[in-house]
């Protein structure tokens, strides 16, 4: 038996990598058949810009932060199988409360290490209330999770895009595009350490989290059983409230950071990229570890980030990375339920 | 006789499990054949093989006088054969015409037809309502009418009077003979006597898969039915040993009124329930009357409509699942894999999910103290020689008896007063078996009480003090030890007065 659970833990590796081999494969096929491009030529340009050129890899960073914190939210999240996708919104609330903040306090500042402190704080806790709708929805009406935070999406879009809109509150006169009044100065947030820094603490504590407490194992006994959650007494309410305002939280900070130290202002194009459903993506890879959470965020950045540069160079439009983002997740999937199939294949030989 | 339907020399056999052992059994034109046998018996698993539900492993099946091989429920459909089962076919959403058209794109609906049908043979139902909005009545109504609308000359009702009313029930019974003597062949499959005596003009008994008697009604008494069915018992293994004294009450149940899952109240019980400390009692009551919700009541599981529940004096009635665990009830449930486990965690993890808030595995910083947590885990394995590879295995790897020794292991390490026991030694071998009732009685006699379900007759004679027989939901008769006789208990199981 020992040798049987040694197996599934192969097994699990292998179709990880068989799975990603297919979609690389996949992907290939397309920039070499439809777009006459050496797919390995493709791979390299990927690779050694968004890692091996300064600006690439600033580029590649500005997209590992916010892949890592709402990825880390969603892999607790989809432990306990509470499958929030609304990540994009719960980051718009959290610019949004961010921005807010800012305009308040601008004329206030004395330390401004206090004044993006509390900025960052405004942002983690628009973003929790935000997730925390979908939350209170679920555990008190039984609301599916993926469809209300799939709208609360559209609506936290839709109602930043009308802040910044033409006749919209915080829309900038002098501005030719639909955005906001920039932060000032004093609020910019661009030393990467401190980023970096965010990050660690981040991973750590739902590291921790996740595998040291017992809200940890409550996660995993509601995502493995519900009948069996019920049956230990797990309170369901707050265990989805908690989730809620957790991912909703991380996803706001990203949102707050996203402000601080890339974009300076709120724009409709703010999450033009969809860093959460992208986000979705990177959680899954990760097997919803938190450890492996930074790697699959790094791959997820260096597509993205080789996806703009090779758009530039190769002359393949950046939406490559989307096709094949989408071409590895929905072989990962099929991988994944064919997963006892292979299992019987590989312990008959 | 004019043989319509024939199953010969049947064998099946399920994982550890030999479900249908030789069995025969013929079906006459225009004749109701009752197929009687208690849960698990292989009733349902035969019916299912003339369906083309399950393939047999050994054996042949005649229609009309031919071999044939009946592969799937469309190939019975197409010989004339239709099942009503247990659990309904029907889509809710839909009305009742509509249920009619979803069997058959074919042949065209005449509301006529369908209202001439219902007529004659006294089956009502609305036309036009959803079916969502029907009775359980109704609806097994529709179902019947539905099969004999569409022609099918063979048909197999599986407990169709299960989540019946009485009234519901004679209607249909009623309907049955009528279609009966019309020239429709019936299998007719219950564990309910009365019902078979009733409508039936042939009787097969199955008990543990094999045929054990077959005749004409009026050939057997109903007495003897029982005796067939329930079998002799024979207290194998000795675990009791007469030894128990305490009059302090425990558990006390009164009035209890909770609903079953299609909201019919499952069960109301009249007197009371009492168990006492030291004491094992036993719940014995064939499956479906109420048991199952009895036991989550008391956990705290199912929502308790009326009636009270006193544990060690105090009312426990609205208290939640975890302050009951907390108080000191502990639970064998009759899921094992999806209730009593997290299937997906390790065997350790299994161990502790009901430690996860106390302090024995949390240190200052509230994060899991990990050495305390294997301390515990490698102790209990040992103690209930778990077979497990190691702590750290997923507990869905191990099999039915070890997983049922890691939810023993779990509920007896937390020292309940009460530990309520659904079914914990179903499908189990003889050695795990023989292993976990010996760990019940001395948990009883050691240190708290016992409320135990099993559909196994021999095991709660085994190992009660009393018993208490459910029926319909209430509590119709009670036996102390010294009264145990397989006899009465069987017959009062099967709802009928008990002289002694």
């Amino acid at each position: 038996m020992l040798k049987e659970i040694n197996s599934d833990v192969i097994v699990d590796i292998l179709i990880y990598l068989m799975a990603f081999l297919v979609a690389i494969a996949l992907g290939a096929f397309f920039i070499w058949f439809l777009l006459k491009i050496n797919p390995f030529n493709a791979l390299s340009i990927i690779v050694s810009s968004s890692l091996f050129t300064p600006i690439g890899l600033s580029s590649t960073f500005e997209y590992l932060v916010p892949l890592t914190l709402i990825s880390l939210g969603l892999a607790i999240s989809y432990r306990a199988k509470y499958w929030n996708i609304g990540a994009d919104g719960q980051l718009i609330f959290g610019a949004i409360f961010a921005m807010q903040a800012i305009f308040s306090l601008k004329n206030y500042v004395i330390w401004p290490g206090l004044a993006v402190s509390f900025v960052i704080i405004m942002g983690i806790l628009g973003g929790a209330l935000y997730g925390l709708i979908p939350a209170i929805l679920k555990a008190k009406l039984n609301v599916n999770e993926v469809l209300s935070t799939l709208m609360l999406n559209f609506i936290a879009i839709y109602f930043m895009t009308w802040l910044v809109d033409v006749t919209g509150p915080w829309k900038d006169p002098y501005a030719a595009e639909l955005e906001s009044y920039p932060i000032p100065y004093k609020f910019y947030l661009e030393n990467p350490l401190i980023l970096l820094f965010i990050i660690i603490i981040s991973i750590f504590l739902i590291y921790q989290l996740a595998e040291k407490t017992s809200f940890g194992l409550y996660l995993k006994i509601l995502g493995s059983s519900k009948n069996t959650a019920d049956y230990i007494g797990l309170n369901k309410t707050l265990t989805y409230i908690y989730l809620g305002l957790i991912s909703g939280a991380l996803s706001g900070l990203a949102g707050a950071l996203q402000i601080l130290s890339i974009s300076h202002i709120l724009s409709s194009d703010f999450d033009s990229i969809y860093l959460g459903y992208l986000s979705i993506f990177s959680t899954w890879l990760s097997a919803l570890n938190p450890l492996y959470v930074v790697f699959s965020s790094l791959l997820m950045s260096v597509l993205i980030t080789g996806g703009y540069f090779m758009a530039g160079i190769a002359g393949v439009s950046q939406l490559f990375i989307y096709y094949f983002e989408g071409v590895t997740f929905v072989s990962m999937i099929i991988f994944q339920a064919l997963k006892h199939k292979f299992k019987k294949v590989i312990k008959n030989e | 006789m004019d043989v319509v339907a024939g199953l010969y020399g049947i064998h099946k056999k399920f994982p550890g499990v030999k479900a249908l052992d030789d069995v025969t059994v013929e079906l006459n034109r225009g004749e109701i054949h009752a197929v009687l046998g208690e849960n698990g018996a292989g009733k349902t698993t035969l019916m299912n093989i003339l369906f083309g539900l399950t393939m047999p492993d050994k054996g042949s099946i005649r229609v009309y006088g031919k071999d044939v091989k009946i592969k799937s429920p469309s190939n019975a459909l197409k010989l004339g054969i239709g099942m009503v089962h247990q659990h309904f076919s029907l889509i809710p959403t839909l009305n009742v015409i509509e249920n009619f058209k979803i069997l058959s794109v074919e042949k065209k609906i005449d509301e006529n037809e369908i209202l001439e049908l219902e007529k004659r043979l006294n089956l009502h139902v609305d036309l036009n309502a959803k079916v969502g909005t029907l009775s359980a009545g109704e609806r097994q109504r529709l179902e019947v009418l539905r099969l004999l609308y569409f022609n099918f000359n063979i048909l197999i009702l599986d407990e169709p009077t299960s989540v019946l009313t009485p009234v519901e029930t004679d209607m249909l019974l009623k309907g049955l003979r009528k279609i009966a003597t019309e020239g429709k062949s019936i299998f007719f499959i219950s564990h309910k006597l009365n019902e078979v005596k009733y409508i039936s003009d042939r009787i097969t008994v199955l008990r543990r898969g094999k045929v054990v008697w077959s005749g004409y009604n009026d050939q057997a008494r109903v007495e003897d039915l029982v005796n067939y069915m329930i079998g002799s018992v024979s207290i194998s293994e000795k675990i009791h040993d007469g030894a128990y004294s305490s009059s302090e009450e425990l558990l006390k149940i009164e009035q209890l009124r909770v609903k079953g899952e299609r909201s019919n109240l499952a069960l109301k019980i009249n007197g009371s329930i009492v168990v006492n400390k030291n004491e094992i009692v036993g719940i014995a009551g064939v499956a479906g009357n109420g048991q199952l919700e009895l036991f989550d009541a008391i956990m705290g599981l199912k929502k308790i409509e009326k009636g009270r529940i006193f544990f060690k004096g105090k009312e426990i009635t609205h208290l939640s699942v975890r302050d009951r665990i907390k108080i000191g009830i502990g639970y064998i449930p009759e899921d094992r894999i999806k209730t009593g486990v997290a299937p997906d965690l390790s065997v350790k993890e299994n161990l502790l999910i009901k430690l996860l808030d106390s302090k024995t595995i949390i240190n200052k910083l509230g994060l899991l103290n990990e050495r305390k947590m294997n301390e515990i885990a490698e102790q209990l394995v040992k103690e209930f020689d778990i077979r497990t590879p190691s702590i750290n295995a997923p507990v869905k790897n191990l099999s039915g008896g070890n997983l049922q020794k890691v939810i023993l292991a779990r509920e007896i390490s937390l020292k309940p007063d009460l530990l309520l026991a659904y079914e914990p030694t179903k499908g189990l071998d003889v050695g795990a078996t023989f292993f976990i009732r010996t760990k019940l009685y001395e948990y009883a006699r050691n240190t708290g009480g016992v409320l135990i379900y099993s559909e196994d007759l021999e095991e709660l004679m085994q190992l009660c003090d009393r018993i208490y027989v459910i029926y319909k939901g209430d509590i119709v008769a009670q036996f102390n030890r010294e009264e145990f006789n397989e006899y009465n208990i069987g017959k009062a199981m099967v709802g009928l007065e008990v002289k002694r």
